[in-house]
């Protein structure tokens, strides 16, 4: 955290309201005043519109006073600034230059004299007062100024000099947010003497006299002893494991101990560290029952986020994101791939846009109790992004810079020259050569990250700034990722008392992908990937004119050649900005009004110069535009009653989203030469009527109400039951809303009597609940029977002389009653904390039933195409999550905390009324149109329906199954992770660690590219597929030999950081040091790149599962990087 | 006080007021902005013709397309088979399950061909809601197409699967569950709607019409075919193929349709028989209907039929117009063909490359060379030649840079394994239609379209006949014969076979001789000499029975698979129907 814990922690918020006052101190005139206002401050404090009213006139009073004060000063005193500079010096050494630099004169006793402390002072330009202030605060001074004279002393130390005994004491306490802390307890040291504070964090106790000190306690909060007085201003602090410190939740937040759902909020502390192009990739490993699945090793590339399992058959698990109170829209924000050449590719991610750098927490609601304030999006989970605000009260400036190195986690091992001269001379090219084409087309790839961030917080607002660029190169050459994005937080209260807030968020960026020839569906001419693995490696690189070596016809190309002609740009604009407006009606009744924009708008130019392979052999030009306006309006109210037992939160709410999404496609052929990019100029291509010309624009609009009870009774039991109807407009006629309704209770055992007083259990709470929600994920329009006209659809009625006419064809069969998908959850569980933070941890079991499955299944026929329906049937994902984490060493100087966390899953297609549902097409020769996924009732969603491989014959043919058998497989049952975080003085040390099992994964890279019969066609093949027993004439089938478990354990991270003692330097707060390692090493039998990938293999909008196509590979990683705060 | 209340009471009805106000925006009607809602289709500049289009260009899928019914119509057979070749076309095993004969309710070729004919099928019925109430110049014509259309696509679903679910396009509705008919209604639906659609339609050439549109020549073809047909679907399952050809007069109205059109003055047999099926065969004078295809308009056409059957390393011009090595004959059917090679439609010498024969024997050095180079036609068997690609360009004469070298061709995945296309076929097991990949060549081919290598390899301007006059003559040769009027149907045949001109190696012009008598073995032979490779050699071996026979990897079989089983997610979606018979 940025706040540094200061010997005035407790008392800042009063020291700083007072700070006003004390500068008018200053002037002896106003002392008196001062003294009375005072009094009736206090006085009245607890009047709140006495207080509006007396601040009003109390500043009237004060500007008046101070324009008479000014021109007192002005005339009678020092007014000019100074610049000081001093090093190591005690204070009286200080004061004689003071003195020099000022017209005051110093007057001090004996024991400041005796001070021999040093200090250093650095001042530029600095009024005398504010040198002083900070002077005073750090040598514990306190001192007036009179006339010129300035009298100094040694601020007395509480207990130092017998003060007169207080007979009774008073005050507030609040928490770390400054609100309110009820329910503290507090009991004169030394006696059994107590009381706890109010609603209103408010406390008065008559003092037996056993002590003049209190002793302040609540659970979760740092114990904290004070002298007892009649006005006393406590702020207590959480502690690290903190029970009570407040979790973002839909529409609000709530203290942890009032949780009743299954959630998870990961600080910026705990992100994943290293490279992290996004948001997602931050919570890696972080939470139990989150899966998070890169596409791709690419960097930027599309992340698969699974919370809880598999709950739907089409495509769009993906939980929903909110980011700041704005829910995102889970559309792609750029294009993908063009189809046509190597094929197409998916679209990168669409949170690329948002600096990891600026997030400050990410919550994530896991059961419907939690996820059903949203409703029809809340099925696949949400994800609660929270960016930074100012909280500093100083000014502080972030400095984060790194640079990284990247380079290919593991490499296949293909034959080198001679080892394929030995098995295969007849398809040998050069027996000298022996070009590795992995290190070819692979290369050391630079990362360089600088983040900028300044912000500052007052009484009553705060503001966050940032900029950065990330620069990001792939592995594979001509790759790269770069990000420019600048954001600003700001937060203001107005009119009384803080009634009127206004929080404003606003980040822009802008992102440019470099992309390669890969894809996750090439034809028979491949891509990139699948070339460079079955390149020859007696080919060499260059022919000996130094041009790049034509494999000519053989159906197997230069992978370099491939990037030599290939050209593709991405570039995306996306600003995301929301104005937040929070007034309180009445105490407790607050309006909110949230109104976000996310404008997005993207360019995607992709080139295939004319070349000499199959692959757009006369050139060929697409250009694509996405364009996205999606807007949030938002209207709802709080209630918060906290009586002696009673706690009540309500809410209720109105929303309305709107998502606007465009796009259009061109593209030429015949492209003549290289000299001119098309993206540049797309005259140059030869032929501008060869591709069709297409576009799309869709709307899309949300409309809820939704409500919600938070309750608990002596913060023991506590309630929580929420609704939301939603309505969306891709629903038909007769379903436009949806009711998504839950309820949990809560049970903090820790806090009956009977365990309140035990050591060993500091928290311990039960959990359970109940709720539906929905999933709307579905194209637009597949309600509405359209036409659309499309050349492509035309015909030459009029003889082939004549134009085309262009065809009218109906674009799908409607179905007027779809309505969303339900997803039932029951979520029960134990949250602990034993020791107090020794050892904390949750456990939490899960079923999560999902009916009126949204699925694209044949229309009856006659009918225009396949038709989007809710079917009968289930999909049931069960699993045990848990938790479990401690503070090892707590000491002084060592740290050390672990965490550990996992999950289970269980996953059942049931009653589904049809007979099963491929998925998950195979992309290579000869197999297209071949599925490895099926849905079938009594099986894993997407288990594996391939033929068994029963071994080679003696002439190394393979021996197969008759039939195809299910294998369950395609999701992991078990994902864990392992957090360590280890400090001994400045150095910290922290390492993360993923890994799953029982999973596997279709090693689609292996069947389209290292198969023996390779060596018939002048391609490599790996070693291990040489001594496989495999011939050469062995026909591709697909089948379970392809299939492999994909169970890792791997390093994630580890970071080494060194934090400098600054506490020299006043003007720094921090400077650190750090190496992080990322991905260091993966313990698998995978025999491909990467066991964490998943390719996109979708069949008819059907997701696929467990596929390993061409994946990019993934990348070890390297980083420096420094970070200053001052 | 009194107005701080006042404030704060009326805030508070403010705040209210504007919370309720704001809380219903919107009725959730969805907008769509991209495409024509189906209340407007009727304002649309052009619908009707840009309905009937799209109605046309499902043919596309069907019939240009080496997966659609050509699949199930030729794939089936003896005259074609898609084996697995080494790494390719193994795809599931969808190509060679039909040949083999393991296709079921699952099998991907079946329930392809199923949604592609039924989406056809909607395409027309919707054309006809559409238009029924229009008032545009030519509805009625238009009308009258777009029911027609209906019809062959209907009949096309009878023929392949038996049973039709049916929508009535006059009466259209999507709500209601279709009926179920039997083949016999459905037949008796198609000759009725044809019958009340005849006078409607255009005569050929009228109105703006071409061989590209439905015309009543068309329809007079698809009755012809229908009634030639008919008997086997009231009978299909009928155990030693004995159908009722001559019951209910079917075969009269064959030769009455079939009579029509050999009369007609728009007709006449193409002598250059390969030209029926050319890159020019626009208006050819044998084309009664036909799928029009442009290989540079919007629309680009495909050009499967003969580059599937083309070696990987045939090439057609330098930019990679590439076979696929993929379809060849089966010794079975090309064994018919061996005491009658003369025919000049066995093979055709090209003359196109620069007016030298292409030899391809091994003796052609070189050929003049315009940027395509022409492959002969018909069948090929033995070692093939051709120009070889290197550094992005033909390899030319080092003596002639106006001629392309002629070299002797190597498999393109396995260079040191000569382009041979081998008679036979010599699966390693007998009942699996797959080679391994030094097998890969093996298989004569058939080049019987011309390949279109102007643009590139999956576009062509090649019309793409459905009917035409060469098939006319052989249904009133098999119905005459089935009347026993052998003479007449001897007179139709040789009329084929001597209409017809080929060239030899020599660059010879040939005709082709007649021939002496007719029974049902020769007339089975002689249909398919017109016919083969044109999608209708299933329907002929049920005709003539032999469709059940054993040949090439395929076993002797029981009727029921004459027709193809309901795909199993059609079973799923409609509960009404009943699966086919056997399956």
């Amino acid at each position: 955290m940025n706040s540094q814990p200061g010997p005035f922690t407790d008392t800042r918020g009063a020291t700083e309201r007072n700070e006003t006052k004390k500068r008018l101190q200053t002037h002896p005139r106003l002392q008196s005043l001062i003294k009375y206002f005072s009094h009736q401050y206090f006085k009245n404090m607890n009047s709140k519109l006495t207080l509006f009213r007396f601040k009003a006139t109390f500043l009237l009073l004060f500007s008046l006073f101070s324009v008479q004060y000014g021109w007192a000063y002005t005339k009678a005193d020092f007014s000019g600034n100074i610049n000081l500079k001093i090093e190591h010096a005690g204070l009286t050494r200080i004061f004689e230059e003071l003195e020099e630099l000022s017209p005051y004169k110093f007057s001090y006793g004996q024991e400041i004299i005796a001070d021999r402390r040093t200090y250093s002072l650095s001042f530029k330009n600095q009024e005398f007062r504010v040198i002083m202030d900070e002077l005073a605060g750090r040598a514990g001074l306190s001192y007036t100024i009179s006339g010129q004279l300035v009298m100094v002393k040694k601020q007395a130390v509480p207990g130092d000099e017998p003060a007169e005994p207080v007979k009774s004491a008073a005050g507030r306490v609040l928490d770390e947010n400054n609100l309110p802390l009820p329910g503290v307890n507090i009991v004169e040291k030394g006696s059994g003497n107590g009381t706890v504070t109010d609603a209103g964090g408010a406390f008065s106790l008559q003092l037996g006299g056993t002590s003049q000190t209190l002793v302040f306690s609540f659970i979760g909060y740092e114990s904290l002893e004070r002298a007892a007085a009649g006005n006393m201003m406590i702020q207590m602090k959480p502690v690290s494991a903190g029970l009570d410190e407040v979790v973002v939740v839909g529409y609000g937040s709530v203290s942890k101990s009032d949780v009743t759902g299954s959630l998870s909020e990961i600080n910026e502390a705990n992100f994943r560290n290293g490279i992290n192009t996004s948001a997602d990739n931050l919570l890696q490993g972080k939470v139990p029952g989150v899966r998070i699945i890169n596409s791709s090793g690419e960097p930027g590339a599309g992340v698969d986020v699974m919370i809880r399992g598999a709950g739907s058959i089409r495509s769009g698990s993906t939980p929903l994101f909110v980011v700041d109170g704005v829910p995102l829209s889970n559309d792609d924000v750029s294009p993908g791939g063009p189809s046509g050449g190597v094929g197409s590719s998916r679209a990168k991610n669409p949170l690329n846009f948002l600096n990891p750098s600026d997030i400050e927490s990410i919550s994530v609601l896991k059961d419907a109790s939690a996820a059903a304030i949203y409703g029809a999006r809340g099925s696949n989970g949400v994800i609660l992004i929270t960016t930074k605000s100012g909280n500093s009260r100083k000014p502080l400036f972030t400095f984060d810079s790194y640079t990284g190195i990247s380079t290919v986690s593991k490499k296949l091992n293909l034959l080198t020259g001679s080892e394929y001269e030995a098995v295969n001379p007849e398809q040998t090219y050069d027996p000298n050569a022996s070009t590795d084409w992995q290190d070819v087309i692979l290369r050391s790839a630079l990362t360089t990250s600088n983040n900028l961030s300044f912000s500052n917080s007052s009484e009553t607002g705060n503001y966050f700034v940032s900029v950065s660029h990330l620069k990001q190169e792939g592995i594979i050459r001509e790759n790269q990722f770069e990000r420019f994005s600048g954001r600003i937080n700001v937060n203001e209260s107005f009119l009384d008392d803080q009634r009127l807030k206004l929080k404003i968020n606003l980040t822009a960026s802008e992102t440019k992908d470099n992309g390669v020839p890969t894809s996750e569906n090439a034809g028979a001419t491949g891509e990139l990937i699948t070339h460079m693995l079955k390149a020859n490696p007696t080919r060499p690189v260059y022919d000996e004119n130094g041009d790049l070596f034509d494999f000519d016809t053989e159906g197997s190309y230069n992978p370099m050649y491939m990037l030599d002609f290939f050209d593709d740009e991405t570039r995306t604009l996306r600003v995301l900005g929301n104005i937040e407006t929070r007034f309180r009606i009445l105490q407790g009744l607050e309006y909110q009004f949230n109104y976000g924009i996310d404008r997005s708008f993207s360019e995607r130019n992709t080139t295939y110069y004319p070349n000499t392979t199959e692959i757009e052999n006369i050139g060929a030009y697409y250009q694509q535009n996405y364009e996205a306006f999606n807007y949030l309006l938002e209207h709802y109210l709080t209630w918060s009653y906290a009586g002696n037992n009673h706690k009540l939160d309500a809410l209720a709410g109105f929303s309305y989203q709107k998502f606007d999404r465009s796009g259009t496609f061109f593209g030429v052929t015949d492209i003549e030469d290289k000299s001119l990019n098309p993206a540049n100029n797309p005259a140059v291509g030869g032929n501008q009527d060869a591709v069709e010309t297409t576009g799309f624009a869709e709307i899309n609009e949300l409309q809820s109400y939704f409500g919600r009870i938070n309750y608990a009774y002596g913060g023991k039991y506590l309630l929580t039951a929420s609704l939301r109807s939603d309505g969306s407009t891709r629903f038909g006629e007769n379903n436009k809303y949806g009711l998504f309704p839950s309820f949990a209770l809560g049970w903090n055992l820790s806090r009956e009597s009977f365990l309140r007083e035990n050591d060993l259990i500091s928290n311990l709470k039960l959990r359970t609940s109940w709720g539906q929600t929905g999933n709307q994920e579905v194209p637009n329009k597949v309600t509405q029977a359209t036409y659309s006209v499309a050349s492509s659809n035309g015909y030459y009625l009029n003889g082939e002389s004549n134009a085309l006419v262009d065809g009218i064809t109906y674009t799908r069969t409607a179905n007027p009653d779809l309505k969303w998908e339900v997803v039932t959850q029951t979520n029960l569980g134990l949250d602990f904390d034993l020791c107090r933070g020794r050892l904390y941890g949750s456990v939490d079991y899960f079923s999560k039933t999902t009916t009126d499955a949204i699925l694209l299944v044949p229309a009856i026929s006659p009918n225009f195409s396949d038709v989007w329906t809710n079917m009968d049937g289930e999909i049931v994902n069960k699993g045990l999550e848990f938790s479990i984490g401690g503070h090892i060493v707590q000491t002084e100087a060592i740290k050390w905390t672990v965490d550990f966390n996992g999950a289970t899953l269980q996953n059942e297609v049931k009653n589904l009324p049809v007979t099963e549902i491929l998925s998950g097409g195979v992309s290579g020769s000869g197999v297209s149109g071949e599925t490895v996924n099926i849905y079938k009732n009594g099986y894993a969603a997407g288990s594996f329906y391939l033929k068994h491989h029963q071994g080679f014959d003696e002439d190394g043919i393979s021996i197969y199954s008759d039939d195809k058998i299910i294998i369950e497989s395609a999701l992991p049952t078990f994902t864990y992770g392992l957090n360590s975080q280890f400090s001994f003085k400045n150095v910290e040390l922290s390492f993360s660690v993923t890994g799953q099992s029982g999973a596997y994964l279709f090693n689609n890279t292996k069947l389209a590219t290292n198969t023996m019969p390779n060596l018939l066609a002048s391609k490599n093949v790996t070693s291990e597929v040489l001594h496989s027993g495999q011939s050469k004439n062995d026909a591709l089938v697909v089948s379970d030999y392809y299939l492999e478990s994909s169970d890792y354990l791997r390093l994630n991270s580890l970071r080494l950081a060194y934090t400098f003692n600054t506490a020299r330097i006043n003007w720094l707060k921090q400077l650190t040091v750090y190496a992080v390692g990322q991905n260091l090493f993966t313990i698998t039998d995978y025999s491909g790149y990467d066991p964490s990938v998943n390719t996109t293999k979708n069949v008819g909008g059907n997701s696929s599962l467990g596929m390993d196509y061409a994946s990019y590979p993934g990348s070890s990683s390297y980083l420096l990087g420094l970070t200053l705060k001052f | 006080m009194l107005n701080q209340n006042l404030f704060r009471i009326n805030t508070f009805l403010a705040l209210t007021a504007l919370f309720l106000a704001l809380g219903s925006c919107t009725d959730l009607k969805e907008q769509v902005i991209d495409e024509i809602i189906s209340e407007d289709i009727s304002s649309v500049e052009g619908a009707e013709a840009s309905l009937l289009s799209a109605t046309y260009a499902k043919c596309e899928d069907l019939f240009a397309n080496y997966g659609g019914t050509w699949c199930l119509q030729q794939m089936s057979t003896d005259e074609t088979v898609l084996p697995v070749r080494g790494e390719d076309w193994s795809d599931g095993g969808k190509w060679r399950a039909i040949h083999e004969f393991t296709w079921n309710a699952s099998s991907v070729k079946v329930e392809d061909n199923w949604n592609t004919l039924n989406s056809a099928i909607a395409q027309a019925a919707s054309t006809v809601d559409v238009i029924k109430n229009s008032t545009v110049e030519n509805h009625e014509l238009y009308m009258a197409e777009a029911r027609a259309m209906w019809v062959l696509y209907t009949f096309n679903l009878v023929d392949l699967f038996g049973q039709v679910p049916y929508r009535d396009p006059m009466n259209l509705s999507y709500s209601e569950a279709p009926e179920i008919l039997t083949a016999e209604r459905a037949i008796r639906i198609c000759i009725d709607v044809l019958l009340e659609v005849i006078p409607n339609l255009a005569e050929i050439g009228s109105n703006g019409t071409h061989c590209g549109r439905f015309t009543k020549e068309a329809a007079y073809a698809l009755l012809a075919k229908i009634y030639l047909n008919k008997a086997v679907y009231e009978d299909r399952y009928n155990a030693s193929s004995a159908f009722g050809f001559t019951s209910n007069a079917c075969m009269d109205s064959v030769i009455l349709y079939t009579d029509k059109l050999i009369s007609s003055p728009h007709f006449e047999l193409e002598d250059d028989y390969f030209e029926i099926f050319g890159v020019d065969n626009s208006n050819n004078p044998e084309l009664i209907f036909a799928y029009i295809q442009s290989a540079t308009g919007a629309n680009t056409g495909r050009n499967d039929f003969t580059y599937l059957s083309m070696g990987r390393n045939q090439k057609a011009n330098p930019d990679n117009n590439r076979g696929s090595n993929a379809t060849c004959t089966t010794p079975d059917y090309y064994a018919t063909w061996d005491a009658n090679r003369d025919d000049p439609r066995f093979h055709k010498h090209t003359l196109k490359n620069g007016g030298e024969p292409f030899r391809n024997d091994g003796a052609d050095y070189s050929l003049p060379y315009d940027g395509i180079f022409h492959f002969n036609r018909g069948f090929q068997e033995g070692q093939q030649y051709g120009p070889i690609i290197t550094g992005g360009a033909f390899e030319m004469d080092p003596a002639n840079a106006a001629r392309v070298l002629v070299q002797k061709l190597y498999t393109e995945k396995t260079p040191t394994l000569a382009m041979d296309f081998t008679r036979e076929l010599n699966f390693d097991d007998p009942a699996i239609a797959a080679f391994s990949q030094n097998q890969i060549n093996r298989g004569v081919r058939v080049f019987k379209q011309e390949y279109d290598a102007e643009n590139t390899r999956n576009t062509s301007g090649v019309d793409i006949s459905v009917f035409r006059l060469g098939g006319i003559y052989t249904m009133r040769a098999e119905a005459k014969f089935r009347k026993n009027d052998v003479s007449g149907a001897l007179a139709d045949i040789n009329k084929l076979r001597t209409s017809r001109w080929s060239i030899d190696a020599g660059g010879n012009k040939y005709y082709g001789e007649s021939i002496p008598s007719l029974d049902e073995e020769t007339l089975y032979n002689e249909i398919s000499y017109e016919l083969y490779w044109e999608g209708e050699r299933r329907q002929e071996m049920i005709r003539f029975g032999t469709f059940d026979k054993s040949y090439s990897a395929k076993p002797e079989t029981d009727p029921y698979f004459r027709v193809f089983p309901i795909p199993q997610s059609e079973l799923d979606a409609n509960k009404d129907f009943v699966q086919n018979e056997g399956y």
